[in-house]
């Protein structure tokens, strides 16, 4: 939850940002891009790795 | 959870029982995330994502696996572990566990004849993937030496249709390559069912889903590496805030967790069914979900989209991305390998995943249909498994002959698509409405590993089922209208959703603002075979309704149920 709120929080500072780079992303990566690509893989990885641990810490 | 691959137990309502059971918790979470994880999770999130402002699209994404996926994950479960304590496994029995009403163990019957005429389709698209996957080991897929990208895909076209046998000049499709390939895929699928929970199925999840991780890793790391990969990972993530605002982007995000999850199939609760009283089901089931995300969002993410816009140039992306999932996994993939030192490896290694993708997932599909026989109807495994091949080969043979009829597309739409919808929003109104809001949540929360939040109760009560009849009622306008008139959507003219207000923009996602329904030539030529597909599905339904009563009937099902509803 909190990765979705500090996500929302960054795309709206990062608005102007994505307007004006509009015309080339699809050839570069943004900051936008970035920072929606790292929140996305952590909150994701932070996820699998909490769930996954106590799935193998119970040994069953 | 206690390993219990076959054990004597005393179910609820004292009747002695041989269930089957899973051997361990992280076989169960495999095996579900092996439900889960299948081709869409690597061809259609990310042309999605793309196509509905790429790293915004993230956040209604979230927000509908917070609001919907994950909530009915647990729905699911929850119905499925309650039914196997009462000796049932599949949806008819579960159903009238939790409301003690005749009808209800029809309306459960749904979920064994949506799973069934699912896996009958799906079957034969996972045996493309196998049939790929060898052809490529062999180096028996065409060069494209020499080709320019249009050219080579055009190519990897005509190489498809000759093998699915659509381009043969007759009316009828198929291939003898086509054939074999899908007689060793539903050779290998019921093989494995055949085997039983924790020796089949389970085992293959726990060989299956590790080397398809393993596999994506290594075609990902050879894609990322290639000169203008990057593009594509920044028409995947790079945000369009215009799109944040658009009411078609949430309901893209939330069709895809619902559909990426593999919920309303019927076969989650299957599953689940083989857990035990006090086995725990929140901590499983957000693993089985996080394992899904992490499939799709940083794998499948990272493949196909990024190649075909090394291959083909960041100009085309777009028209990549939404030429459908087929023609990026089965044209555009094969046609970026070929054009690679080692392409022949790296594409076989990726078809293989994707078979491994689909097996898990046409395993989980072919459940309910076995545990029905051989609960319900008190036939043996080995029976079981023998009937539920002869009927998958039956039903298959006009969806691989009328191919480019619109036969798969019919059977794709209602079992794989509509009726998933359908079967969720029965299955949440029957636990939280008519079971009983708080008894269905304290079911929930029996066993649980990590505790289950408060907040959840009012949106698995309310915002889920909400949620479900707005993408049933977007399903209803969108495609089922125009598919039974044989008509299509057209923008009236002077309209542009481009710069119409939110409203109308809202609006006209629903079909009810900026145009009108026009005749479509195409489905109306195939109309007499689409027909012929529905009635099949009719047919495949009206049996399972019917065997159902004579259970019923027969065996005294049903009776187990007495006093255990509201």
């Amino acid at each position: 939850m909190t990765t979705l709120l500090a996500t929302a929080a960054l795309a709206v500072m990062l608005q102007s940002d994505a307007a004006a780079k509009r015309a080339v992303a699809t050839t570069e990566m943004t900051t936008g891009g970035w920072v929606f690509m790292i929140a996305a893989w952590t909150f994701i990885l932070v996820l699998v790795y909490y769930t996954f641990s106590k799935v193998l810490r119970g040994g069953r | 959870m206690e390993k219990h691959e076959k054990h004597l137990d005393v179910n609820l309502d004292g009747v002695v029982t041989d269930r089957e059971g899973w051997a361990s918790q992280l076989g169960l979470v495999l095996a579900m995330a092996g439900n889960a994880v299948g081709l869409g999770n690597f061809l259609r999130f990310p042309a999605l994502a793309a196509r509905n402002g790429g790293g915004t699209f993230m956040i209604p994404y979230f927000i509908s696996l917070l609001l919907l996926g994950i909530p009915l994950m647990w729905i699911e479960w929850g119905i499925g572990r309650h039914g196997g304590k009462h000796g049932y496994s599949t949806s008819p029995g579960m159903f009238e566990v939790l409301w003690r009403n005749p009808l209800s163990k029809y309306l459960g019957a749904l979920g064994v004849f949506i799973p069934l005429a699912f896996v009958i389709f799906y079957t034969y698209i996972e045996s493309w993937t196998l049939g790929y996957a060898v052809l490529s080991f062999s180096g028996q897929m065409p060069s494209i030496a020499g080709q320019s990208p249009d050219q080579a895909f055009k190519t990897m076209g005509d190489f498809l249709g000759a093998y699915q046998g659509t381009n043969n000049g007759w009316p009828v499709s198929g291939s003898i390559l086509a054939w074999v390939f899908l007689a060793i895929t539903l050779f290998l699928n019921i093989f494995i069912i055949s085997r039983g929970i924790a020796g089949g199925i389970e085992r293959m999840a726990k060989i299956a889903m590790p080397l398809l991780i393993v596999f994506a890793i290594i075609v990902g790391i050879r894609v990322l590496s290639l000169p203008g990969a990057m593009g594509g990972i920044a028409f995947v993530w790079n945000p369009d805030f215009s799109q944040i605002t658009n009411g078609a982007t949430w309901l893209a995000a939330a069709g895809q967790i619902f559909f990426t999850l593999s919920l309303g199939t019927g076969s989650i609760e299957t599953y689940a069914s083989y857990l035990k009283e006090n086995d725990d089901i929140v901590l499983t089931g957000l693993a089985t979900s996080s394992m899904n995300e992490f499939c799709e969002v940083i794998l499948g993410g990272s493949i196909a989209i990024p190649a075909a816009t090394a291959f083909y140039g960041a100009g085309a992306a777009t028209a990549i991305a939404n030429s459908g999932t087929f023609n990026l996994g089965f044209q555009t993939m094969p046609a970026v390998f070929s054009g690679l030192p080692g392409g022949a490896l790296f594409c076989g290694i990726w078809f293989t995943l994707l078979f491994f993708a689909g097996i898990t997932s046409s395993l989980a599909l072919s459940q309910p249909a076995m545990a029905f026989l051989q609960d319900e109807m008190r036939l043996s495994r080995q029976r079981a498994a023998m009937i539920v091949g002869v009927i998958v080969f039956v039903a298959v043979v006009p969806i691989v002959m009328f191919l480019q009829h619109g036969y798969l597309d019919e059977f794709d739409f209602w079992s794989g698509e509509f009726l998933l919808l359908v079967f969720a929003l029965i299955e949440t109104i029957l636990f939280f409405w008519i079971f009983g809001g708080r008894r269905a949540f304290e079911e929930i929360k029996k066993g649980q590993q990590i505790p289950l939040p408060g907040f959840f109760y009012p949106i698995m009560k309310y915002v889920v089922p909400i949620l479900i009849s707005v993408i049933l009622f977007k399903g209803t306008i969108d495609s089922l209208i125009p598919r039974m008139l044989s008509k299509k959507w057209v923008d009236l003219p002077g309209f542009s959703k481009a710069t119409a207000a939110f409203g109308d923009r809202l609006m006209y996602e629903f079909g009810l603002a900026g145009r009108h329904l026009v005749s479509d030539p195409a489905i109306a030529e195939q109309s007499f075979l689409r027909w012929a597909a529905r009635l099949e599905m009719i047919a495949l339904a009206a049996i399972i309704m019917i065997l159902t009563s004579i259970a019923w009937k027969k065996y005294g099902r049903g009776r187990a149920a007495e006093g255990a509803g509201v």
